[in-house]
Formats: structure tokens, C-alpha cells, sequence
């Protein structure tokens, strides 16, 4: 019975900091097991790298939607990825008419769910060096390939890499890649 | 859904007392009409978790698809063929157990997670011509029902005669060939079919009848319509856009807004004006059906940290992550077992 009273105070204390504006028993949960409060949002605003990305993500209106519970595993384009695009498909970016195509570009970067690195390498190596992440872009999956401690994904020279340490959120993940993902990844 | 802070004594020990309780129990309440296998899995627990917030929980949210030979899937010919392709066969329904429950371990402490165990019915969202909406007696999560695709004449453009004029200002999407050169997503089904084509102007795709070459309908885009501070369309009856209480919860927040399904997202609305707040979160759209295969693109163990120590992969069960639920799957036959709501906001 005891355990009983201490569940009931946790989960009373877990519903009254839903009171609190946009906090959230899953967002206290999420903060509690990731040991973060630090939202992808805030997370890739401030990485110095990807501020392009952060810019853009604002710009499509999904800075709110990385600040909730949902959980995504971002593969966040660095600045220099989105600066050796063509000047006509940056400007297009940019261009507030374009915004549906911005918000389609961004989603194929984001995939449903925690994916962490441990478990990225671990399923990859299980899965025979590849493996298929349905991404936001209407399930549309990207492919991501394992070579000698390569990531890259979908294939090919142009493929985009996985560079560097990923980013983990109370929310998600982000994984820094060097390219665009083009379409169809 | 809103203005549940005062209630939240009760919410809590409604939620508390079966979380505690259900350790051991084995009956499943309602699960009569459950879909293609919801089996033990959507029995365990229904019912009891229901919040005062919530009087849809349980049973209705495990009852499935019945017959699903529903009329709102019934689109006639507008439906592009993907979306047909897409659906297919399958949408039959087996009998829900209404008993039984998984092994322990995937039961949630009462001071860590609230939890729900249930069957789904063969719903799935998607972009394009078929839109969604919540209904208790559909599994729960949302099913196709109102459609994205508005026939007629959008804002702006003159009826005439059997289309809309002018469609010149709707200019091919920023000056390609076809709609899709250069888009991300699936928009293999806005190529031109020979009897329509596609344009894109001002957050808005019009679908051109190519013998007449005027606008025939119109598809509000996320980002370009359906974005923050935009009205939302009057086309899109707001009751049928609506989201499930759990999305609401789940994605939402206790902010007085509307979560509306439309174009691949979930939506805030102020309810007084109709204006879009934003974008509360992204859908997948992959369909998940109890006892069908589990989706492409989940080679990789997803699951959030937080539900980690109830739903870690085994050698005889894994589980997935999609769109707010977890999903456990069986690892030889990659067969969808259950599907677990995760109750985010316990309110």
C-alpha cells in the first residue's frame, strides 16, 4: 500500500507540472530518463554548425513541434551542406511561397522516434550494414548504410555522411550529416 | 481535453489506482469488436486508465475497425490511385479477445508511465486526397474521413462554367516541368495524369482538368495554408479534421487550442477565430495494423528512453516507435502484435 501512496504522489506531481503551461507528464518523463530538459530546438539552436538548419526549421514553422513530446531523430544538414546547394534551390528555401517544398525537404530529414547512436550502430550492424528509417516526409523511408564505421545515407559518391557526435534531446536525437538529403534519399 | 488542472486529483488517482492494480489482471473490457488479432494485448487493462479527461479511453479506444467498409473510405473517383494502391485489401477484421495480457514486464509502474494497450483498427493517415478523424468506435487513433482534396473553386478564383477561372496564376511549382521535379515527399500523385494536372500557387495545389485547363480543386499544403497565423480553410469542417483525445493529449498541450489532422501534421487551432497556431507535431502515416506486417523504415530500435525499460527488444518480441505509439512486433514473422498508446499527458 505504501507503493501505492508513493505512485499516487508521483503521478499527482507528474500531473500538476501539466499545469504549467506546456510542460507535460511526458515531458517530465522524457527530461527524467534522457537527463536533459533540452529540447531538439534548443538543441540545434544552439550548435553553432547547424544554424542553417535552425534557421530553416523556424522559417517552416517546426521549431514548435521539436519543443513538444513527440520524439524524431533529426539528421540535421551542417551549414556548409546547405551552402554548396545551388543558389537557385537556396533562394528557393528561402522563398516564404516555397514553404510547403521547405517543410517537404525538412521532413525527409526527420524520422519518427529516439534513435541513439548505441542502437544505430548496434541495429545497423544486426541488419547486414543497412537499414530503412521511415522518415516524416509521408513515411517516405531513407536507407542508411555502415561501412567501416561510415555512416552515409543512401548510397553512392554524393551520399550525405554522418559526421561527428550526436546530440541527444529530451525529445530526440540529432545526427549531423554533411549533405542534403536529396529526394528519395 | 482543456481546463483539466482542476480535476487533477481525480485524473491522477483514476490513473493511479489501475496502474497499480494491474499487475496480474487478465481481463480486457469491451474488446469484442477488437481488429485482426488485437488479441490479449488489447484486453489488458482498458478501461481502468480512463481519466475524467478521457471518456473515450478503453474499450471503444480497443473496439477496431468493424467491417471497415466504411463509408468515408468510400471516396469515389477523386481518390488518386495511390491512395487506392495504398489502401487495398486487408481492412478485414478479426475478433478482438477481450481477455488476457502480456507478460508483466510491459506493464507500466504507476510511478513511472501511464499506459495503454490496444487494438487498432486499419487506419492510417496520409497526405493528399483522404483526411482523418477520430471516432470511438474506430480503434481509436484516427481514420480516413475527411478528405484533403477540396473540390470547386478556391479562394480567389471565379466559377465558371464547369471549372474555375483563371488558372494562369497558378503557376507550375516554381517553374518545373511537373509538380514533383524538385519535391521532397510523395508527390508521385500530383504527376499529370492526362486527365488532371497539377499546380502549385500561394500554399495552395490545384488540380487542373487538362481538357479545360481550369481548376477543378484545390489541396491546402502544410507550410503554405495550413501554417501559423493563417485562418484555417472553411472547406475543412473543423469536427471532421479533429484529432483522437489521445493526440490531443499526447502531442498537445492544455492551451485552449483545437488539434486539427490535415496534410501530414497535427495542427493547433484557436477554436473562436479558426486561426492556425502551429504545427504541434508530424505524422508518419504508415499504417499499422494489428496482425499485418509491420511498416518499411523500421529496421532500428526507436523506442523513446523514457519507455525503454517496459518495451525493450527481446529475442521474442521488439518493439517500434511510430506517431505516438509503440508498437510491438514479432521478430520472426515482422507481424504487428499490439499497439501500445503511451499516455504522455495523464490529464
Amino acid at each position: 500500500m505504501r507503493g501505492a501512496g508513493y505512485a499516487a504522489a508521483a503521478l499527482l506531481s507528474l500531473g500538476l507540472a501539466a499545469c504549467d503551461g506546456k510542460e507535460n507528464a511526458a515531458t517530465e518523463n522524457q527530461a527524467a530518463a534522457t537527463g536533459t530538459q533540452e529540447t531538439l530546438a534548443a538543441a540545434i539552436g544552439g550548435a553553432g554548425d547547424l544554424s542553417t538548419t535552425a534557421k530553416l526549421l523556424k522559417d517552416a514553422g517546426l521549431d514548435h513541434t521539436l519543443e513538444g513530446v513527440g520524439s524524431y531523430t533529426l539528421f540535421a544538414p551542417i551549414d556548409t551542406a546547405f551552402a554548396s546547394l545551388p543558389e537557385g534551390q537556396r533562394k528557393t528555401l528561402e522563398n516564404t511561397d516555397a514553404r510547403p517544398q521547405l517543410i517537404a525537404l525538412l521532413s525527409q530529414h526527420i524520422t519518427t522516434g529516439y534513435l541513439s547512436k548505441p542502437d544505430l550502430e548496434k541495429g545497423l550492424a544486426q541488419e547486414g550494414g543497412s537499414a530503412k528509417l521511415t522518415t516524416m516526409a509521408s513515411g517516405k523511408p531513407i536507407t542508411l548504410y555502415s561501412d567501416n564505421g561510415t555512416i552515409t545515407i543512401g548510397s553512392g559518391t554524393a551520399a550525405p555522411h554522418v559526421v561527428g557526435e550526436p546530440i541527444t534531446a529530451r525529445n530526440g536525437v540529432i545526427y549531423r550529416i554533411d549533405r542534403v538529403i536529396p529526394d528519395g534519399g | 481535453m482543456r481546463n483539466l488542472c482542476l480535476m487533477i486529483g481525480a485524473a491522477t488517482m483514476a490513473f493511479a489506482a489501475p496502474a497499480l492494480a494491474q499487475h496480474g489482471n487478465g481481463k480486457g473490457n469491451g474488446n469484442g469488436h477488437g481488429n485482426g488479432g488485437g488479441g490479449p494485448p488489447a484486453g489488458h487493462g482498458n478501461g481502468k486508465f480512463k481519466g475524467p479527461g478521457d471518456d473515450r479511453g478503453g474499450p471503444k479506444m480497443a473496439r477496431g475497425n468493424p467491417g471497415h467498409s466504411n463509408p468515408h473510405l468510400d471516396r469515389g473517383p477523386d481518390r488518386g490511385p495511390a491512395m487506392m494502391a495504398d489502401r487495398g485489401p486487408g481492412n478485414g477484421n478479426g475478433k478482438g479477445r477481450g481477455k488476457g495480457h502480456g507478460p508483466d514486464k510491459r506493464l507500466p509502474d504507476a510511478d513511472e508511465i501511464g499506459v495503454r494497450e490496444v487494438a487498432r483498427g486499419n487506419i492510417r493517415p496520409d497526405r493528399g486526397d483522404d483526411r482523418f478523424r477520430y471516432d470511438p468506435d474506430q480503434g481509436g487513433r484516427y481514420y480516413a474521413a475527411a478528405r484533403g482534396l477540396i473540390d470547386g473553386c478556391p479562394p480567389g478564383l471565379a466559377k465558371k462554367n464547369n471549372g474555375c477561372l483563371p488558372p494562369g496564376q497558378a503557376r507550375k511549382i516554381f517553374g518545373n516541368a511537373a509538380p514533383v521535379d524538385n519535391w521532397y515527399g510523395d508527390w508521385s500523385r500530383y504527376r499529370n495524369s492526362g486527365q488532371y494536372d497539377w499546380r502549385y500557387d500561394n500554399g495552395y495545389l490545384y488540380r487542373i482538368n487538362s481538357s479545360t485547363n481550369m481548376v477543378s480543386a484545390f489541396l491546402p499544403l502544410l507550410g503554405g495554408a495550413l501554417f501559423g497565423g493563417n485562418a484555417w480553410p472553411t472547406n475543412y469542417a473543423p469536427q471532421n479534421y479533429q484529432v483522437s483525445p489521445y493526440y490531443s493529449r499526447y502531442f498537445g498541450y492544455n492551451d485552449g487550442l483545437d488539434y486539427r489532422y490535415a496534410d501530414g501534421a497535427i495542427l493547433g487551432v484557436n477554436p473562436q477565430t479558426q486561426t492556425i497556431d502551429g504545427i504541434a507535431a508530424l505524422l508518419t502515416g504508415n499504417q499499422w495494423n494489428v496482425g499485418s506486417p509491420m511498416p518499411a523504415g523500421y529496421d532500428l530500435y526507436n523506442v523513446p528512453p523514457a519507455y525503454r525499460n517496459q518495451y525493450l527488444d527481446s529475442p521474442t518480441s521488439m518493439y517500434r516507435y511510430s506517431d505516438g505509439y509503440v508498437y510491438q512486433v514479432d521478430p520472426k514473422t515482422q507481424l504487428v502484435q499490439q499497439a501500445i498508446q503511451l499516455l504522455g499527458n495523464v490529464l
